[in-house]
Formats: structure tokens, sequence, C-alpha cells
């Protein structure tokens, strides 16, 4: 028998439904046998670690301060309220601990990276390819394997000249790399099959009788077709797979895990989303504007096919790409992501164990309660003026003007519109005084509704950024930070720089309300004395909008992942109809124009709503005027419109382990929704009233 | 004679002043390319849309597909205005060009628009096979249709055209592109399609294409309608007559032409004896018939001929009821044909030998028409390309320019001498 025989044949087999059938039953079993061994081997070493993890929780972590400028916050050992209250927060710091080792043991996981790869798998088998893919992939580990495994730490150029500090290319870092391609490609072909047999089923749904729903999916399969085989969009999907293979690689191993997971989770969620967003754009104006301009439309709009059917087909194939390409890109991250959470952190000899033997690391601590965490967010309540008080102020501020230019009190348009500016200044006025904080005085900011915090016994973490005068970032200021009537802990901060500060959920009284009270200045005591006294910090400081907040865990960071990647495929889904929109009334160049714009305007709105704030009022020529108002009148409405879109930012949301509740992704697909289908009704009813055809005479 | 507009149907299409004047960015008026046209078509008609390039046709048809608005006028399509997206299910487009999907195979091509339509997965399937098998596509149905010449472009419009069993058949320009075997099979094609009662526009400025096949035709210049009628109406020459024998000697004609001058006093003679004539088409498809008979290949598309089975009649859908009615109608297959008046199926007799489907073929488009449109059956004025064609206008002054005996382009059927 030749090669090309037993080529054949093999071929033939992994086509027939017995070949199918059990090979989907062997996979399963391995994979419900794999985690089912992993999950025992974990929870017996669990068992086994208890002993000796269980003790190891002298050092209270809650107590730890740790900002990003490196400065450290260190407990104020002098003083001496409530040992009791104190005990309770060691308790709960222990409690802390064990739930994240606990977590680590949490063989979800190893069950979530099973559950993918097995579906990629059953995928592969049942499109016939299964043993073409597992040919492929031996091909591959006999490239891959010896270069990992046998020459990992041998150097491709050779090895880095000395003190430059840079690590040369390493075998290891290839092979890793080649893996990485593979791996990603062949899930990537796999799922995109799947997408076509998905849109495949039109005709079912034909049979069930659904009428009007085979078209849509029709040419929405027609879409997928084109994102694979037309050059473009394969340049995107090349670069995305390589960019994210690559990126691993990229990760400095001299800096603690905690960054490099923020680092890549950073890049590799927010780069494939761009390379993605960007592949949408193209794709959806490009099959949309294209298709008019070489005239295919001409045979699909004399088909049965209704202008709405065509936009939601091309719309939902464009979405259908970006999902695949979307679920490729995030089970890359996660799971390698899940992989670098199982290295050593900074300190530790193996994951989890740090070298010193006590407890956990800084490094290991803040990665499990602040970076693969969902956290949730608590803003202060700050102090509000009374109705009566500012209509006081108000009238105040009107008879002051008065004494200047009385003539204003004749017109009762000038005065509504002095009113109107007066209440906005003061309630301005009012929300900074709120924040702010004089020389040697000190504000109680009060957090509420902390109940469910108080009962999750994890850390609770105080993110603050400190402002004051010009915002030298050289200058260092020292406040006072007193948690729940405890004693003050000094704090050097440098100005406009984000700091962490961690308190341990027993402060929270049991109402859920906590207290925190800063003082600007320093108390240095006097231990022999027992008296302490006050310096004042230098000037006013001042705590921003978004520069005071209480973070706390909630949830997992799994289910947070997965929520972001929702948010982020909404996202792309509002782009391809965008793209689609704009291709129906628009050629290709333009319409590539108009859709970008509107995208970079979208991600930017919070950066342009911001700028529009200040923008004119210092030229107070005339000429100016006109030009401004142009200005605002284009920039205010989109900034607006598309606020809300730049406030999701699920990237940063996911870096920052911050909590993405379901409400929140309801409330986007609500709103992200909403627009969506806003384009697609301006759409449709720009392509009702198009003519498809020109003049196509002399 | 089948006169359309009598009939009491809702005619297929109905355009009545229809004008269209495309404009430029400012709006002002560049081009009237359609002026005032009124013209009805009947169901079951073949109709010719002729003119000169840039004359209207093209702009006529994409009105009444929707593709283009009307400035002015009314048209409607089986009675519904031409956005009307159930009426395209009715309809079957081939725009001038082949505008395709270059990343789709023929295969894929034909199944997204068969997927338009809603076509049930079995009866999808076996129209695209039938269809494939039609334009001589099989082979090759799967590579990418960018690698396809421009008549393999145009072989997979046509099937496309055709998979939705179209009740109106709407061809621009279908030959432009095709080969001779490719024109004969559309021509084919049409005249079956006309058999089964279907409404078919054919747009053309290749005039032997329109009058091989079409009932009734308008004739366009700067979007005016110069010219309407049957091809009777237009062309018959009235004070000639023809008579068809065997082969005769000398002799025997001079014996006619005594009688012929006896009975009308002297006052008319015979003017012209000839032998029929092929026309070059008929002698290239056969050519290329015997070719093939020989096994001699061909790369690229190769030429199927047969017509998809499901467009020659609607019982013909399902296998089974095609075997039962090739057992049932073997005894009235024969006949048929002649007694019907339909013209002779001209690729008929040079495929015989090769394909012995081809009978079958003939029995199902004799049978399924046992009662042809009553109007138009006995037809003799649509004349089929083998069948020998009046003495007409156009011939006569080809062959008088051209001098005696000289053949005329494509009319020459005729081998004329004066005695």
């Amino acid at each position: 028998m030749t090669l090309r025989d037993l080529a054949g044949r093999l071929g033939r087999a992994q086509g027939t439904l017995f070949f199918k059938v059990a090979a989907s039953i062997i996979l399963t079993v391995a994979a419900i046998g794999g985690v089912g061994a992993y999950t025992v081997a974990v929870k017996a070493d669990q068992a086994a670690g208890q002993a000796v993890v269980a003790p190891q929780t002298e050092e209270p972590a809650a107590r730890q301060a740790e900002s990003s400028g490196g400065a450290m916050a260190g407990r104020a050992e002098q003083v001496n309220p409530e040992i009791a209250r104190r005990e309770a927060a060691d308790e709960i710091t222990a409690r802390a601990i064990k739930a994240i080792l606990d977590r680590r043991a949490d063989p979800t996981a190893i069950a979530v990276g099973a559950a993918v790869a097995l579906g990629i798998c059953l995928i592969i088998v049942w499109l016939g390819v299964g043993l073409t893919y597992l040919g492929l992939a031996l091909i591959a580990s006999l490239a891959v394997v010896p270069m990992t495994v046998w020459f990992g730490d041998a150097y491709v150029f050779g090895p880095p000249e000395p003190g430059s500090g840079a690590d040369a290319l390493r075998w290891g870092d290839v092979g890793r790399f080649l893996g990485g391609i593979v791996a990603l490609t062949a899930s990537f072909s796999a799922l995109m099959q799947g997408l076509r047999l998905a849109f495949d089923a039109g005709g079912a749904a034909g049979v069930l009788g659904v009428s009007r729903v085979a078209p849509i999916l029709a040419i929405a399969r027609n879409v997928v077709a084109e994102a694979v085989r037309m050059k473009v969009s394969l340049v995107f999907i090349v670069l995305l797979v390589f960019a994210l293979a690559a990126l691993p690689g990229m990760l400095n191993e001299t800096t603690p895990l905690r960054y490099r997971v923020q680092s890549f989770l950073q890049y590799g969620a927010g780069g494939s989303f761009w390379i993605i967003a960007l592949l949408v754009l193209f794709l959806s104006v490009g099959t949309v504007a294209f298709e008019q301009r070489d005239r295919v439309i001409w045979q699909t709009m004399t088909k049965p096919v209704a202008p709405w059917q065509y936009l939601l087909g091309k719309w939902l194939g464009v979405s259908g790409v970006a999902a695949v390409l979307l679920a490729v890109a995030a089970s890359g991250v996660f799971l390698f992501t899940e992989y670098l959470r199982n290295t050593p952190a900074l300190g530790e000899s193996a994951p989890y164990v740090s070298k010193s033997g006590t407890g956990l690391t800084e490094d290991r601590r803040v990665l499990e309660e602040q970076v693969l965490a969902a956290r949730r967010i608590a803003l202060p309540i700050l102090e509000t003026i009374t109705p009566q008080d500012r209509e006081n102020e108000i009238q105040r501020r009107i008879a002051a003007e008065a004494t200047m230019s009385p003539e204003i009190l004749d017109s009762p348009r000038i005065l509504e519109q002095l009113r109107a500016r007066f209440a906005e200044e003061i309630d301005k006025e009012v929300a900074t005084a709120a924040r702010t904080i004089e020389p040697g005085d000190y504000r109680i900011f009060r957090f509420e509704g902390l109940s469910r915090a108080r009962q999750t016994a994890r850390l609770l973490t105080l993110r603050y950024r400190v402002q004051s005068g010009g915002n030298d970032p050289r200058d260092m200021f020292r406040i006072s930070v007193s948690i729940a009537g405890g004693p003050p802990v000094p704090i050097s901060a440098h100005l406009e720089q984000t700091l962490i500060l961690d308190i341990s959920t027993a402060a929270i009284a049991d109402d859920g309300s906590l207290e925190i009270a800063i003082l600007n200045g320093e108390i240095i005591m006097d231990r022999g004395e027992n008296q302490g006294a006050l310096i004042p910090g230098p000037a006013t400081v001042h705590f921003p909008p978004d520069g005071l907040e209480l973070f706390y865990s909630d949830g997992s960071y799994r289910a947070n992942f997965f929520r972001v990647a929702l948010i982020l495929w909404m996202k792309l889904a509002f782009i391809a109809m965008v793209g689609v929109c704009a291709a129906t009334f628009l050629s290709f160049p333009v319409a590539s124009l108009v859709a970008a714009g509107i995208f970079l305007v979208a991600e930017g709105a919070r950066f342009l709503g911001g700028s529009l704030e200040y923008f004119g009022g210092e030229w107070d020529d005339p000429k100016f005027e006109l030009w401004r108002f142009i200005v605002r009148l284009i920039a205010q409405p989109l900034a607006y419109a598309f606020r809300f879109y730049a406030d999701l930012r699920p990237t940063t949301t996911l870096v920052e382990g911050r909590l993405v509740t379901w409400l929140a992704v309801g409330r986007a697909a609500f709103l992200l929704g909403a627009l969506t289908f806003a384009l697609y009704a301006i759409g449709v009813a720009i392509f009702r009233r198009r003519e498809l055809a020109t003049y196509s005479g002399q | 004679m089948n006169t359309a507009p009598t009939k009491s149907a809702t005619p297929v299409v109905a355009c009545r002043g229809l004008t269209k004047v495309f404009r430029d960015f400012w709006m002002r008026a560049r081009v009237r390319a359609v002026d005032n046209v009124t013209f009805e078509i009947a169901p079951g008609e073949i109709f010719g849309l002729l003119g000169p390039n840039g004359s209207g046709k093209s702009t006529t048809i994409k009105i009444i597909l929707g593709l283009l608005h009307k400035t002015r006028g009314q048209v409607a399509v089986f009675g519904k205005s031409p956005s009307d997206v159930a009426v395209k299910k009715r309809i079957g487009y081939l725009p001038e060009e082949s505008y395709l999907y270059p990343f789709l195979n023929a295969r894929e091509t034909l199944e997204y628009y068969a997927k338009l339509f809603e076509l049930d997965y079995r009866v999808r399937n076996r129209r695209i096979d039938e269809l494939l098998d039609m334009v001589g596509l099989t082979a090759v149905q799967h590579r990418p249709v960018r690698e396809y010449s421009k008549g393999m472009q145009r072989r997979i419009g046509i099937a496309q055209a055709l998979i939705n069993d179209p009740e109106l058949l709407i061809l621009d320009e279908p030959t432009t592109g095709l080969d001779p075997i490719g024109t004969r099979q559309i021509k084919d094609l049409i005249l079956a399609l006309g058999r089964r009662g279907k409404t078919v526009i054919l747009s053309s400025h290749l005039l032997s294409d329109v009058e091989d096949c079409v009932d009734r035709m308008i004739i366009l210049y700067g979007g005016k309608i110069r010219a309407e009628g049957t091809c009777d109406q237009l062309l018959t020459t009235e004070d000639q007559t023809i008579l068809e024998f065997e082969p005769l000697d000398e002799a025997t004609i001079s014996e006619i032409d005594r009688i012929v001058r006896e009975r009308t006093g002297g006052e008319k003679s015979l003017l012209r004896v000839a032998k029929p004539r092929q026309k070059l088409e008929d002698l290239f498809v056969d050519i290329v018939e015997r070719a093939r008979a020989e096994r001699a290949e061909a790369a690229g598309a190769q030429h199927g001929g047969r017509t998809a089975a499901f467009l020659q009649g609607d019982g013909a859908e399902l296998g089974e009821q095609l075997i039962s009615k090739l057992v049932a109608g073997d005894s009235a297959a024969d006949a048929a044909p002649t007694s019907a008046g339909a013209p002779p199926q001209p690729t008929a007799a040079p495929q015989q030998p090769s394909e012995p489907e081809n009978d079958v073929l003939k029995t199902l488009l004799a049978e399924a028409n046992p009662e042809p449109q009553p109007a138009k059956a006995p037809e003799p004025s649509r004349p089929a390309t083998a069948a020998p064609i009046p003495a007409d206008v156009d011939q006569s002054v080809i062959g008088s320019l051209l001098g005696d005996g000289a053949p005329g382009n494509d009319g020459g059927s005729r081998q004329e001498h004066r005695p």
C-alpha cells in the first residue's frame, strides 16, 4: 500500500459517522477523566499543604500599603488602641490568604480550559478533518517539542552581551511562538468552520417553518467565506495570530508577576480588540461597498431579499467572524494568564510558595486580590448643599453682580442666564470643596453599602490620587489616614499618582459603612510622653472625582473575564453596524474613513468630552465665536452620544481587576443594542431608497 | 398569431409612460435614458427588447427589477411594484455581464442564490446538480469563480438565473461571451421555457438571437419605442410565397413554373429556386458535437447541453416522478414535437449518438407540454434555428449586396439561383 493510498483511506475513515462518534466519545471521556484526575490530585495536595499554610499569618498583610511609586506606608505600631479589633483584622487576613490558596486549588480554570479544548476538538472531528488535524499537530509538535524541551535554554543568536540587560532569544521562545501559532490557527479554522455550519443551518430554519431567516443566514455565511478567502481580512487574522503568539515572549521575567499579568491582559485583550476592530471595520465596509461597486449585489437584490434582510445578514456575518476571532483571542489570553498565574511570583520558590516560608508574598497577594479579581467600587458620600442655601447663595451672587452692573436686573433673560451659571458654579464649588482638605485640617469620607464586602472577608483597597496646586509630580505630600477611628497612618504621596491602601474588612461597621478620615499633614508621636504634634501639610490638597475609590472583591475573575469578553464583542458588533451603515451610501474609501472616524471618536469620547469643557472661554474675540460654535455643534453631540460607549472601557476594567456585573453587561447590551439598531434602521432606510444600478449608456 | 396584449390574464410586466431621467450630483437632468415607454408582456410570451447600445434596454430592465427607480410613469410586475420582495421569487435575472463573488466556487455560488429563495436542502442540491450539468460546469464546480473564463462565468450566471425555476426570466444580452454552442443552448433554453409557458424578456443587440426566439418585440432607440410587433408582423414579406419540397429535378421545377404562369395568366412566376443551406452556427454545432462523439476533450467548460430536468416541467421535479413519466410517456413521445407544431430541437439530432439521455429529454419536453398555450402552439411564425427561414427582407438585401449566391452573414439559408 502506498502512502497515498493510506492517506486516502484515512481521509475517508475520518469522514465516517463511526469514526466521528467513536472519536467524540474517546475525547469526552479523556477530557472528563483528565479534569477529574487533576481535581483529585489538587485536593490531596491541598489537604497535605493545609497544615503548613494555615498558621502562616503572622504578618498582617492587610496593614501593608503599597503604591505604584513604591512608597510603602508601614503600620503605625506606636499606637495601640484596640487589641481585639486588630486580632479580628488578623483573622480576616488569614481567611483572605486561605481564600486565595483555595481558589488556586479550584479546578475551574482547568475545567474551562478542557471544555474549550474539547469543544474545538469535537468541531474538528465532526467536520471530518480529525485525523488531518491530528497529523498536522504531530508534525508541528515534532518541530516545537525539541525546541522547547531539549534546546529550550539554548540561544538562537548566541548569548546576550554582558551588561546589556536584555535577554537574548532562546530556542524555547521560538518553539513556544510556533506552538502558539499552530494552536491559534487550528482553533481559528475550526471555529470558523463551525460558524459556517451554524449559518448553514438556515435551511433547517426553513424546514421548521421559520421563513425569511434562510436568506439572512446565507448572506451571513457568504461574509464568513469572504473574510477567510479575501486577502485584506486574512492579513488582519494572521496579524492577530502572530501578535498573540509572540506576546508571551515579550514579557520581562524579572518584573513582578502582577505587572507581567497586567501587561499581558492589557496588550493581549486590548491589542486583540484593536486588531479585530480594524478587521471588522474594513470587512463590514468592504463587504457592502465592494458588492455595490462590482455590481454583484444586482443578483442578490433581484432575488427575494429585502433590504433589511440583506443588511442584517451582512452585519450578522461580520459579527460572527468577530465573535470567532474574539473567542480565539480571549481563550488564548485567558489560558495564558492562567499559565502565568501558576508560575512563581516575585519572592516565590514555587507557585504560591513563598521563599521565606511565611504566608504569601506581596506580589502573589496583589495579583490574586487586585489583578485577577472582580472588585466593586464604592465612592464616598460627599457633603451637599441644601436647596435653600443654594438659592441664598445664588441671590447673593446676583446682588453682587448687580452692584457692578445694575442694568442686568432689568433684563429677565440675562437674569435667567446668570441664575443658571451661578447654580452650576455653586454645585461645582460644593463638590470640589467636599474633596478638598486645608493644611492641618482633616475630612471624614464616609463609604456606605459595604455589607457584602464585610461578608466576603476579603480585603478592601482604597485607591486615591492627591492633587494640589500645579500638580508638580516631583512634589511629595505627607498625609495621614485613619480607618474607622483607628490610629492615623502617615503616607508620603506624590501628586497625581494613583496610590493604594489596603484595609481589612473588619473596619466596616455593622451597618455596612466605613469612615476614612484623611488629615492634610502628619502627627509625630512622642512615645515617651504619649502625645503627638501636628505638622500641617504645605498646601491645600484635593481629590479629583475619580481619585478616591474603595474597591472590594465580589465574584470570580473568570466569570468577570467572560463578561468583559461579551462587552468587547458587543462593541465589535456595534462597529460592524457602523461600517455596514456607512457603506450603504458611500464608496469603500469614504465609508472606511467615516466608519474609522466614528470608531475613533467613540473610543476617545471621554477625552473629547473633557477637551470640549476647556474649549474656548479664553478667546473673547468674537471672530472665534462662529468657529467655536461649529466645532461644538459637531463634536458635542458625538461626544455625548458615545460617552457611554467610551465609559465601558472593558479592557481597563479587566486589567484593574474591577467587577463587571451582569447588570452592567445588560446595560451595555441595551445601550449598544439601541445604538446599533438605530444605525441599522438608518442603513435600511437609505438602502431602500438607493438605486443600486447606475446609468450604463454612453 | 400570438398577440399578447389581448389575453385576459394580468400582464407579467406592464409599463405605461415609463420615463427615466438620470441626474447628476446637483440633481440636474443628465440624460433621459427611457422616454415615455409603454408596453405590456403577457404570460408565456417571449419578448424581445431590441436596440443599439445605449438605447435604454438595460435601463428598462433594471426598472422592472427594482434596481433603478422610475422618474415618471407606471410599472407593474405581476401586477405589483418592482420593489415588492415577493415578486422576486418569480423572477430570474441574468445581468448583461457576469457579476459573481470571486471567492466562491460554482457550486457555492448556486447554493448561495438557492438559499436566498429559501429552497429546501434536497430541492436545492438536485437543481444545482442539474444546472451545473446543463451549463457544463460539473467538472469544474469546485474551482473558484475568479479562475473561470468569461464564457464559463456567463454559464454560471445563466444557472443562477434559473435556480428558482422562474416564471419570468429576464436575460440581458445573454449570449455575450458565449461560444456558438453556448449561444445555441441559450436559444434552446428560451424556446423550451417558452413552451412551458414561462415568460422571457430578452434584451439584445444581436438580431439573430432575438429573431430566432421571440414572439414579440419592441425596438428602442434613444429611449423611445421605434417599432413594436411580432416577428411576423415586422418581418414577413407579404408579396411572396415559399413552397418546400423534397429535392426536385429541373423538369418538375419547370412544370411547376408553367402551372403557376398558366393559373395567374402569366402575371406571376417562380422567382428563385434554392437548396436549403445550413447556417454557420448549425455547421459549427454539428462539428463540435461530432468531435465530442469521438471523445475529443476540451479544457474548461464542457458542453452539457441537457436542459435541467426541473426546468422542463413541474412534474419533473422529483426523481420518482421523472422515472414514472419516462415509462408512461414513451408511446406519446414520438408524435408530440411535430404534432404540437413546436420547432424541432436543434441540438437534438447531433447529440443523439453520444447522449442517450437526450431521447429522454425530448420525451420530457414533448410530454411536459401536451397541451401548449393555445395561442402559441400552432405557431409557424416563431422560426427555429434549424428550420428553413422564409426569405425575409434583410436577407435579400444582403444577398443582393453581396452578389448572387453569396451567403448572408447569419441568414443565408438558401442557395439562390434565378431561373
